[in-house]
């Protein structure tokens, strides 16, 4: 009955509260249609707030917020008028005031992972990561199935302050929830950068282990191996790395990015030499 | 509650009449209700099962209607047989009266439970609640895992269950309540009971459709347990899968299969299909991935109306493949207007294309009308709930971890979906750096991509100046290209717009120039320049067909005027793409039946020679040409972008030509050998 009611209620934010810019030309026929709808309407405050979000989405902020401010004089204790309100002022860039307003919203739904996401972002862009830290965690925890590019993010933000561990283990939990390719590679980065070299070691085995085409896993084992002071070990993985690209049909072989391996594999052959 | 406004409380209305129109389907029988008179036993352990059976004689158990109870709660009603507190379990058994068939039929508990408790029907258990699992075996001191949610039992605990257990006539339903601890301080119980046919509300519809395995997914109006039977034989369907999990969504993956063969099924319950079982509700797993096998493909943009130019679009789509199979099926977003919520996708996708849905795999990406514009990276609209799709990399490509975008690999196809709604675009975010690394892991011949919003488009949509149409085409086309793609799929404009063969033009429309344009004919096999072709023996940047087709639906017209198209049509029509082994065949169906674009991509093996920059006149001279190969002279000025100048050069061990085509500047020439 919980995970409906988070269901239903996502869903019906998600109905109200779209975020970023979609093609205007949309926006634009929605918000006539939602204008002329309300000339008949008796209960105009949801669709202020609906024409509010298709504001913030055209980046019409002041209209936005004055649909806002008309829904808070109709009925004082809509606190959904604070969730749409935090959006435009992050939007907007006045990360203090968006902080408050969803503050506000999350008194009344404190396990809105999207509002708590967009409190996070807020608090990071004020600089106050310890507590971003905090509103990612909830905003992750609070989520069913929380998405690859939240883990990024929140990771991003810890690496970027120097808690490559915290990092790490963010992206972890990450890699365990959602299995993302882009978060495992995130992981070898982190690793590499903790130098942790075995724990990189050991997810690119996994990768190769599992893939197709190894020539790339090789060559990043080469790399973290280098980076480890164990160079007859790289070279070798370089030479695997060779062996898997020569394997290649002729087709793989020749695209950009193939190329752009085999170019590499060969210098650091040469360099291992 | 008092915050949600009049339009939320509609969509929760909505939802709420959704769950009770699931519990409660309008043929609904009450066999008896909460009031219902019930034997207890409140003395003894009853450690042997001869309780639970029909033939145990109950006579000398006192007797009373529902609640029974001992609970100092006033919420808690209607309170009519009071019991004594003491005891861990206590033991209720009455009977009941069928005159309807049991076959494929629910019987529908709602109960008033403080705390555990075990229901049996004729002696057979049918349910527990808040109790051990299975086999652990329920004894006197057996203690309920939990008290009710809130501590009383003061909500209706709904449970439905098939009704295989129950008999025409005469039934015994016994139960046992048990405390969370010998010390509790209340003891609650009451059931009402009701049957109904069951019916199946949805599909069964296929997803993630593999070479070894297939998803069968299927709605009913009451919850029950699942089953799937299938077998290579529709005579013996006597394979089965099936989950004991009472639901009203139901969810069967089939494992274990053979790569490239028919299966029929039915979808039912323990007591027999529900729906199936027939000539048409079949599946045709995918071949051994890898493999060239001719394969249809169908694909609809735009589609989700539910008005009659969806039905004509279908429609000529059934006619034109007939009995000719259909692969797969790609849904290019916008599928069920206007906001993408589950009702809408009844409407226009699973009532609109049941025939298909449940014979053909889907494979659908999101569009902006799937999400109401919303463009939040969640995954809470409805379409997640709806379809499966593969986040893990089983079905052949990388795991993506997310179902906003994916791939997978059908015979010697890569298919790659994106999300260009919601998902974020920049070229260091998840969904590119999983793209990368995915496309380096390949190994098909053939590499289609398909998301919503056009990277080109003057139809009602402009490429040139909208936020998603412009970041995919900045963003993601170098990245597709640099791997060889050869097709792509969009919607969002409903209007049919397809492009040349073209490679590397990622900036708006005025910006393109013949060099971008690598072939600039139709493409049709029957044209005089033949089907764009694309040599083997080099991956990347070798030229793409983007096509717009979201005119499944509706038409909205537009400039219709970009220039890189080769043809644009403010028509009605969907898309049908055969693939057999080098050979790649599109054609736009109207809704009239009529074919007014088709093209064909051929790819060829060829060896390519190293090129040689000719600076001595025109004059080339090749000294690696094997007698008896066909062979194609091939001219660039910059090393990519080759154009032929000659085809069917003889072939010997050497040869000097003059390209008589060329101006002063000096060129590279190569030679493609074929074998």
């Amino acid at each position: 009955m919980k995970l409906f009611l988070a269901f239903l209620i996502c869903s019906v934010f998600g109905l109200l509260f779209p975020k970023a810019s979609v093609a205007h030309g949309d926006v634009h026929q929605q918000i006539l249609v939602l204008t002329e709808k309300m000339q008949a309407s008796t209960n105009r405050a949801e669709l202020l707030l609906r024409r509010a979000e298709l504001y913030r989405m055209d980046e019409d902020y002041l209209s936005a917020l004055a649909d806002c401010s008309a829904v808070a004089r109709m009925d004082p204790t809509n606190s959904l008028v604070h969730f749409v309100r935090g959006r435009i002022l992050f939007d907007k860039k006045k990360f203090s005031a968006a902080k408050a307003e969803l503050d506000r919203f999350l008194e009344t739904y404190p396990q809105h992972s999207e509002a708590l996401l967009i409190r996070a972002r807020s608090w990071r862009s004020l600089g106050e990561t310890t507590e971003a830290d905090k509103d990612y965690t909830m905003a992750i925890n609070a989520a069913a199935a929380p998405e690859p590019d939240w883990y990024y993010e929140y990771a991003q933000m810890l690496q970027a302050g120097g808690q490559g561990t915290a990092a790490l283990a963010v992206v972890d939990n990450g890699c365990k929830r959602t299995g993302a390719v882009s978060l495992e590679l995130f992981a070898v980065d982190l690793a590499v950068e903790l130098k942790d070299f075995d724990n990189a070691l050991h997810r690119l085995d996994k990768f190769c282990s599992q893939s197709q085409r190894k020539e790339k896993w090789f060559v990043r084992r080469g790399e973290v191996l280098e980076k480890a002071g164990r160079p007859a070990e790289a070279c070798e993985s370089y030479k695997q790395a060779e062996q898997a690209w020569v394997a290649l049909p002729r087709q793989f072989q020749s695209s950009v990015s193939a190329q752009q391996l085999h170019t590499e594999i060969a210098a650091s052959l040469q360099r291992l030499k | 509650m008092h915050l949600l406004s009049l339009w939320q409380s509609r969509v929760l209305a909505g939802f709420l009449l959704l769950i009770l129109q699931s519990t409660l389907p309008a043929q609904t029988t009450v066999i008896f209700g909460i009031t219902n008179t019930w034997r207890y036993q409140q003395t003894s352990n009853l450690n042997s099962p001869s309780w639970q059976a029909p033939v145990f004689n109950d006579s000398s158990w006192p007797s009373g209607p529902g609640l029974l109870y001992s609970e100092t709660n006033a919420a808690i009603s209607p309170r009519n047989t009071p019991l004594t507190l003491g005891r861990t379990t206590y033991y209720f058994r009455t009977h009941f009266t069928l005159t309807n068939g049991v076959v494929n039929a629910v019987l529908t508990f709602s109960n008033r439970i403080d705390d555990g408790a075990v229901f049996y029907i004729n002696g057979n258990e049918v349910q527990r609640v808040r109790m051990p699992l299975a086999p652990t075996n329920i004894l006197y001191d057996t203690l309920a895992t939990t008290t009710p949610s809130g501590g009383d039992a003061t909500a209706w605990e709904v449970f439905g269950i098939s009704a295989t257990n129950a008999i025409i006539g005469d039934n015994v339903l016994a139960a046992e309540v048990h405390q969370t601890s010998s010390n509790s301080t209340d003891i609650v119980f009451g059931s009402a009971l009701s049957f109904a046919p069951l019916s199946v509300t949805r599909g069964p519809y296929l997803q993630c459709g593999l070479s070894t395995n297939v998803i069968v997914r299927w709605r009913t109006d009451l919850a029950t347990e699942s089953v799937v039977r299938f077998g290579t034989n529709l005579a013996d369907l006597s394979n089965t899968v099936s989950d004991p999990s009472t639901t009203t969504e139901h969810e069967l993956t089939l494992n274990g299969l053979s790569a490239d063969t028919i299966y029929f099924y039915s979808i039912g319950t323990a007591s027999g299909a529900l729906a199936g079982g027939d000539t048409n509700t079949f599946f045709l797993t995918a071949p051994v991935p890898g493999t060239v096998k001719p394969t249809r493909l169908w694909v609809v943009g735009d589609a989700g109306t539910g008005d009659t130019n969806q039905m004509n679009v279908r429609d000529a789509y059934y006619n034109f493949t007939g009995t000719r199979h259909t692969d797969l099926w790609l849904m290019l977003g916008d599928n069920a207007y206007d906001t993408g919520t589950d009702t809408e996708f009844q409407e226009a996708v699973f009532e609109m294309y049941s025939k298909m849905l449940s014979k053909s795999v889907l494979w659908p990406t999101l569009g902006n009308h799937e999400t109401a514009q919303a463009t939040n990276f969640v995954n809470t609209y409805p379409y997640f709930n709806i379809f499966t799709l593969p986040t893990n990399g089983v079905a052949g490509g990388i795991a993506s971890g997310t179902e906003h975008y994916y791939s997978f690999d059908y015979a010697n196809i890569h298919f790659v979906c994106l999300d260009s709604m919601t998902a974020s675009r920049a070229t260091n975010a998840a969904m590119a750096t999983w793209l990368r690394t995915d496309l380096d892991s390949t190994t098909n011949r053939w590499l289609i991509a398909f998301w919503h919003h056009p990277p080109y488009t003057k139809g009602s949509h402009n490429s040139d100046t909208e936020t998603e149409l412009k970041e995919m085409r900045q963003n993601y086309l170098p990245i597709l290209e640099a791997a060889g793609v050869d097709l792509i799929l969009s919607g969002h404009s409903h209007s049919y717009e397809r492009s040349v063969l073209l490679d590397g033009h990622y900036d708006v429309s005025t910006t393109l120039t013949n060099r971008m344009v690598l072939n600039a004919t139709s493409g049709a096999e029957t044209n005089a320049t033949g089907p764009y072709t694309k040599w083997t023996g080099e991956q990347s940047n070798q030229g793409a067909v983007y096509v717009v087709a979201g005119s499944s639906g509706k038409i909205s017209g537009g400039a219709l005027n970009h220039p890189a198209m080769f043809i644009s049509l403010n028509q009605l029509g969907s898309m049908v793409i055969d693939v057999d082994g080098d050979k790649l065949t599109a054609k736009f169906l109207r809704d009239n039946g009529n074919t007014n674009d088709q093209f064909t991509i051929v790819k060829r093996d060829v060896q390519i020679l190293s090129p040689q920059f000719v600076t001595n006149g025109f004059r080339l001279s090749v000294t690696n040409i094997a007698a008896g190969k066909t062979n194609l002279l091939q001219a660039s000025t910059t090393l990519s972008n080759w154009v032929s100048i000659s085809t069917n050069v003889v072939g010997s061990n050497s040869f000097t030509t003059f390209d008589a085509t060329t101006n002063a500047d000096a060129r590279f020439y190569r030679v493609l050998r074929f074998p």
